[in-house]
């Protein structure tokens, strides 16, 4: 398990930021957190994640700029996680070339979901 | 027929001899005489005579006496003078007092006499036809509405015509002065550029305007202005447009007041619109904001509660328990309220499918029996026998409206029932579902308030029954979205039944 490239949860709000990295770590992942874009980018050649859970709206560095910024760093998918959930918003952060969407409030087992399907070589 | 030729002359022998000298000339004229002016004068009562040859001393009427009688008896008629020894002094008097001609006697002889009078008939002729084009065009001026002004280049008015003179002011039909000067003085133009000025001056131009003071506050009249033919001066036709002004500053008046009207409406449009978005814009910002600190509450909750909350007292478990559901229940608001937003914004998308109706009430019954919990309403489900197993709908939304009513039910009855029936009405090939309740009821003057957004019954309700008040706002807008309806029957303390109709058909008829 140690072995396993974690996952990085980049969002400014310190609750959701919190609550993000012990589900993950409750549910059986590595996890580390950032909270902006900028220091995701930073951290991201030591982290070296397996997949990257990026907030759209932050301070900063945010939305498609971010997904393309981490995009350019890392071979790792990058999931939206945000509270922008209507249609209009979906489609523009489809659009971002982001490789998933999570719609906030993530509930536990959308996140269980999303996690198995990205690391579906896992027990 | 030869021509008759009336002689006056009192002396027998000069009428002899006048008498003999036309005899001899070729086609001669027949010749009556008169040896008085009163013989004269009866004898052209009779008619018949070509011309006249005067003497102008006649026993009864000396010098231009004679002519004038005659002249009054015929104005007509072509008159020749035989003047005595003084013709110089005769001969043009007698032609200022109408004759055409005049003759010397003993000098000219028949040659001349004849000549003289067919010369006389001719400028008779033409003065009559003079008169009479004079005749014609008075008559025509005096019947037009239109104002007639011919001008000399002076300024003086040539001729003018009744309806000229009615709308000028004027009494005369001609004058040596500048009536028109006067008349056209209140028109703001400078002197040169009135309309009267350019007519004299032969200018062409139309629908000039030019204002009349008068008592009745004046006039605006028209003017077209021509040159005359072959000669200096103009031709004004004037036509009062007092009215047709009045009525043009009315029409602008009323354009500028409607112009004005369309700008404000405008502007409240715009208002209208510019609320409408910020009410979009503050629905997609609450609607963020709430969503963001959900997910730690309901993340957390499940984390806690994961395999049956192993570690936890019952009491903690319990608490934790009520945190889930209200926070799910905050979720279903949130929802609630981007659903109405996408509802507004886009409608609903269309999604007719088949449908187990079975299945469809039982997770609105799990639903509503989760709402409700222990209290004191019993709930009932109610399918019509003939209802088929499977209907081709809407089912996802059809079954959020019918979630939102029963939501609405159970948040307004405190004891009692809500009942939920349900039938297929084939003939319009649609679902009908009644949900009942046995709750506080509501006015029939609130009935169509209730589906307005933030509506409840009561402010104090907001408080005690809790809600954003969207619930039948949204489910209206989704059912008619849809093609549907609901209808509403309710009276304060009988309850309320909100019936819900959908487009649903059977497998038969797709």
């Amino acid at each position: 398990m140690t072995t396993a490239r974690p996952v990085l949860v980049v969002d400014d709000e310190p609750t959701n930021r919190r609550f993000l990295e012990a589900a993950i770590g409750a549910l059986g992942y590595p996890a580390a957190a950032a909270s902006t874009a900028d220091e995701a980018l930073k951290r991201l050649p030591a982290l070296d994640p397996g997949l990257v859970l990026l907030d759209w709206r932050m301070p900063g560095l945010e939305g498609a700029d971010a997904v393309r910024a981490v995009k350019a760093l890392t071979d790792a998918p990058v999931v939206v996680c945000t509270a922008f959930v209507g249609p209009a918003h979906r489609e523009r952060i489809l659009a971002s070339g982001c490789d998933g969407f999570l719609p906030k409030p993530v509930t536990l087992d959308d996140l269980e979901d999303m996690l198995a399907q990205w690391f579906s070589a896992r027990p | 027929m030869a021509q008759t030729v009336l002689l006056v002359e009192d002396n027998p022998a000069d009428a002899q001899a006048v008498c003999r000298e036309l005899a001899a000339q070729p086609n001669a004229p027949t010749v009556e005489i008169a040896t008085s002016a009163a013989e004269a004068e009866a004898r052209l009562a009779l008619g018949g005579v070509w011309a006249v040859v005067l003497d102008l001393g006649l026993p009864d009427a000396d010098g231009m006496a004679s002519l004038v009688r005659v002249r009054a008896a015929d104005p007509e008629i072509p008159v020749v003078v035989f003047t005595g020894a003084d013709a110089e002094l005769e001969g043009p008097e007698a032609i200022e007092h109408g004759a055409e001609d005049y003759l010397v006697k003993g000098i000219h002889g028949g040659r001349a006499i004849l000549r003289a009078l067919r010369y006389a008939a001719e400028r008779s002729r033409t003065r009559r036809l003079i008169a009479e084009q004079h005749s014609i065009v008075r008559s025509v001026l005096d019947s037009l509405a239109d104002g007639v002004v011919v001008v000399e280049p002076d300024g003086r008015v040539r001729l003018s015509n009744p309806a000229a003179r009615e709308l000028l002011g004027w009494r005369q039909r001609e004058s040596t002065q500048n009536p028109w000067l006067l008349a056209d003085q209140a028109t703001p133009l400078p002197d040169a550029d009135r309309p009267l000025a350019r007519a004299a001056r032969g200018d062409v131009a139309d629908d000039l305007l030019m204002f009349v003071p008068g008592e009745d506050g004046g006039r605006w009249l028209s003017a077209n202005i021509r040159p005359m033919h072959g000669r200096s001066g103009g031709v004004a036709v004037l036509r009062d447009v007092t009215a047709k002004k009045a009525d043009e500053g009315r029409i602008r008046r009323l354009n500028s007041r409607l112009g004005a009207e369309v700008a404000e409406r405008s502007r409240a449009l715009e208002k209208l619109e510019a609320a409408d978005r910020l009410k979009e814009q503050f629905l997609d910002v609450v609607s963020h904001e709430l969503r963001t600190p959900l997910t730690p509450i309901l993340g957390y909750t499940r984390l806690l509660l994961r395999r049956g909350g192993v570690g936890l007292t019952p009491a903690q478990k319990e608490g934790i328990e009520l945190i889930q559901e209200s926070a799910k229940r905050l979720y279903g608001v949130v929802d609630g309220m981007l659903d109405f937003q996408q509802l507004r914004a886009h409608g609903v998308g269309g999604g007719d499918e088949a449908t187990h109706v079975d299945s469809l009430f039982h997770r609105l019954e799990e639903m509503a029996r989760r709402r409700l919990g222990d209290g004191d309403v019993s709930l009932a489900f109610r399918l019509d026998d003939d209802l088929p197993e499977t209907l081709v709908l809407d089912a996802a939304h059809t079954q959020k409206v019918l979630e939102r009513l029963v939501e609405n039910a159970i948040l307004f009855t405190e004891e009692g029932f809500v009942r939920v029936e349900a039938r297929l009405d084939e003939a319009a090939g649609r679902l009908v579902v009644d949900v009942r309740d046995s709750g506080v009821g509501i006015d029939a003057a609130h009935h169509e308030l209730v589906f307005g957004a933030f509506y409840q019954v009561e402010a104090a309700h907001t408080r005690k029954h809790g809600g954003l008040g969207l619930g039948l706002a949204h489910a209206r807008y989704m059912a008619e979205a849809l093609g549907g309806i609901i209808r509403l029957e309710s009276a304060p303390g009988v309850g309320s039944t909100f019936t819900l109709e959908v487009p649903a058909r059977t497998l038969e008829d797709v």
